[in-house]
């Protein structure tokens, strides 16, 4: 009972040791090893280590896209430049907007769609494809279909809301409604992948555990606040951990929906990012974003890692 | 098993090595022309066509090669490709580049001028919107292949259900108009359009269509290309002439004028909206476009039925006798990094075989590009069986002739345009500010924005 709280982390660590201390490789065995790692270590090398470096590097440069051969070393005036830039901050504040919003909702949508699609009822297949859907669909195609959707005079979502007798909705085009809209776009786009990993992590839950708690006389809820929940923490962690790091990532959505408007109202770090390396061609000043930006990330990371860590402890 | 293995370890090592050597875009063998046209798309056929005949006319010489980059909505994609061919010096000969971004091209040593190189007279076949759009401090880099235009476009069946007094107020379409009339017009259709059951008004949605919805979505230059002309109209503009200053240029008392103006669009009851439906006037839902040149093409092919007429520019202020109606459109430039003189004057014998008056007479034939050179805009055939599409170029025509500007030469112009169209135009259109006061903060706010970004370009 205990081995299974463990992570299972740990457990394919222990055993990479113990088959490790167990085994004696052959040379020509090494020679393969490495010969199988080597493609993937130099990939890793160009397009992660590499990339870091430079935009470590560039972050204290003043690289203009047009002129890569006239850097010059400026100290850290791109970090002095960020403390007074109002777009970037407001691109962060709506960034951690959509995260605190989108990981909750996502991951409650996920998971009702789960226990429902646990159900032994029948059509109970389709329902699960259908919501397993968008998750196969391209960002891009999703946020096209929700803007003519979504569009405040022709939209069907307007004209279901008009016939209901509720008032058209400017949805993306007002500066108060628009990120909303798009958390909830995300979620519903991005709950169905979600939503499959829990049904398995339901599907792996003792049955008997219920058999008992219907024994003991407890009702349904007491048998998903007890059984249920507590049974799917771990993937619950991972989930979090994964949507979390996702949700900050967020770029496609506003970019093709709002362009990050209204009044900068939907833009986030990335697109702040993208639009001032590529479109303004400033790449020394978004490579300093993005130093700043990971620096966040890893520790948010480390500190996530933290709590989990601790939850297996308990 | 294990040599298999290690077989194909050395073949997957030596793709990645060969990977990593990348071969220059251009050789000694052959001239290389990159552009954003894809190669299905009419403009890839044309220009796929005029290489051809180039490299039957000129067998000995370098053959030539087209490779077709398609961009995405606003140039990206192909511009990403080509900033990153500049960071490799892996540029190509000759190169399609937007006319406001040649500036910046330019000033950063990227392009090669062409006045050394041409034949003789070239460059004045050339009209002059597309030589000032071509031209960086007094150097002419820029052979614009195709020129643009916009018009206001009305539907004649929504028009003729109008009142005869407000009917009476649509110009004809040889006539000059103002901002003033054009917005009296728009606010008496809009009053008739909600008063009456005329079945022409039975999809209406608004007034006039003015594309912001693809300001809004991220397509900055849209706007900028738009209504910046109403600035010119009011003798003023979004940056000055030396192209970095905007402080008492955008912030002007006459551009907060004209953008307030522009603003009365969005008084309630607006006139236009933001968020406009696809194709708002193609399908009735409006009753006047501001329509970009392509419209011609896609209304006649597409929307038979659409009965729309045409009228020119508005101007802001009547007394204004300058330039003032949009123009300009992608050009071609060569690679700046060429240091072989003999080479470089092949490469402009090559641009200029694709920019010469039979090369712009083509490209209209073939994809209704409006004519770059003189000698070329008579090609445009105002004689045909569609009055709709014979009155249309006739506007656009004139406008070429007579009225067309090109939009502001500045080394910053992506990050000024996207500002101008982003923090100035959209934020009046989503907030539906009118008051001459708000704008003029919006006007001081882009200011400050864009003067610390040109710092650069000032140093």
């Amino acid at each position: 009972m205990k081995l299974e709280k463990r992570s299972p982390f740990i457990q394919v660590r222990n055993t990479t040791e113990h088959y490790r201390q167990s085994q004696h490789y052959k040379k020509g065995e090494v020679i393969s090893a490495y010969g199988f790692l080597t493609p993937a270590v130099i990939l890793a090398l160009l397009f992660i280590v590499l990339p870091i470096i430079l935009a470590f590097t560039y972050g204290f440069t003043d690289y203009y896209l047009l002129k890569p051969n006239d850097k010059h070393f400026n100290g850290l005036d791109n970090f002095k430049q960020m403390l007074s830039d109002d777009v970037l901050k407001q691109s962060f504040l709506n960034t951690i907007k959509f995260v605190v919003l989108v990981v909750p909702l996502q991951l409650s949508m996920a998971l009702g769609l789960a226990l429902i699609a646990n159900k032994k009822i029948r059509g109970v297949g389709v329902f699960r494809t259908a919501y397993f859907s968008p998750a196969v669909l391209s960002l891009v195609v999703i946020s096209i279909l929700w803007t003519v959707m979504l569009n405040p005079t022709s939209g069907l979502i307007n004209e279901i809301l008009s016939n209901l007798g509720i008032g058209k909705q400017p949805f993306l085009s007002s500066a108060s409604q628009a990120m909303y809209t798009i958390v909830f776009i995300s979620a519903w786009s991005g709950c169905g992948y979600q939503m499959m990993i829990f049904l398995a992590g339901l599907k792996n839950i003792d049955h008997q555990m219920y058999e008992a708690a219907e024994i003991d006389g407890a009702n349904p809820f007491q048998k998903f606040f007890y059984i249920t929940l507590p049974s799917l923490k771990p993937i619950t962690m991972f989930l979090v951990i994964t949507t979390t790091i996702q949700a900050f990532k967020l770029i496609v959505q506003p970019m093709v929906m709002t362009g990050g408007g209204p009044d900068y109202s939907t833009m986030t770090i990335l697109q702040y990012i993208y639009e001032y390396g590529f479109r303004h061609r400033n790449i020394g000043y978004a490579c300093a974003i993005t130093l700043m930006f990971t620096l966040f990330l890893v520790i948010l990371s480390i500190g996530i890692k933290k709590l989990f860590r601790e939850e297996n402890v308990a | 098993m294990r040599k298999v293995f290690l077989f194909m370890t050395i073949v997957a090592l030596a793709l990645s090595l060969i990977g990593c050597k990348s071969k220059g875009a251009s050789s000694n063998e052959k001239i290389v022309i990159w552009t954003q046209a894809s190669a299905d798309h009419p403009e890839g056929k044309m220009f796929a066509d005029r290489v051809k005949s180039y490299n039957e006319k000129h067998p000995s010489g370098p053959k030539v090669e087209i490779q077709n980059i398609t961009r995405a909505g606003a140039g990206s994609g192909y511009i990403d490709k080509l900033n990153a061919a500049i960071t490799a010096n892996n540029m190509p000969d000759i190169f399609t580049l937007d006319g406001p971004d040649i500036a910046a091209y330019a000033d950063s040593g990227l392009l090669g001028e062409l006045d050394d190189y041409m034949s003789d007279g070239f460059k004045d076949g050339f009209t002059k919107a597309i030589v000032e759009q071509g031209t960086v401090k007094g150097k002419f880099y820029g052979m614009g292949y195709s020129d643009s235009g916009v018009a206001v476009m009305y539907n004649e069946d929504m028009i003729n259900a109008l009142p005869k007094d407000v009917k009476a107020l649509i110009p004809a379409a040889d006539q000059d108009w103002t901002w003033d009339q054009f917005l009296t017009l728009t606010r008496k259709i809009d009053e008739f359009a909600k008063t009456t059951n005329n079945p022409a008004f039975a999809n209406y949605e608004a007034a006039v269509s003015t594309l912001l919805t693809d300001v809004a979505s991220g397509v900055y230059e849209t706007g900028t290309y738009y209504f910046t002309p109403l600035l010119w109209g009011n003798n003023t503009n979004i940056v000055g002439k030396d192209g970095v200053t905007v402080d008492g240029v955008l912030n002007s008392e006459k551009s907060v004028e004209a953008l307030t103006k522009f603003a009365q669009l969005f008084k309630e009851p607006a006139l236009a909206s933001v968020s406009e439906s696809e194709k708002a006037f193609h399908s009735g839902k409006t009753a006047l476009s501001v329509s970009g040149f392509w419209y011609v093409n896609e209304l006649t092919n597409n929307y038979p039925d659409l009965k729309f007429r045409t009228v020119r520019y508005p101007k802001m202020n009547k007394d204004f006798d300058g330039l003032y109606t949009p123009s300009g459109s992608w050009a071609f430039v060569r690679n700046g990094q060429e240091e072989d003189e003999k080479r470089a004057k092949k490469v402009v014998e090559v641009m200029e075989w694709l920019n010469n008056d039979e090369a712009s007479k083509e490209y209209y034939h073939k994809n209704g590009s409006i004519p770059t050179r003189v000698n070329s805009i008579s090609e445009i055939d105002t004689k045909t069986d569609n009055k709709y599409h014979n009155e249309a170029w006739t506007v656009l025509k004139y406008q070429v002739e007579n009225t067309n500007k090109a939009r502001p030469v500045s080394p910053g112009y992506p990050y000024l345009s996207e500002t101008f169209a982003k923090d100035i135009l959209l934020k009046i259109a989503q907030n539906k500010v009118t008051d001459s006061a708000t704008i003029k903060k919006y006007t001081d706010d882009a200011v400050k924005k864009i003067d610390k970004e040109f710092e650069k370009y000032r140093k």
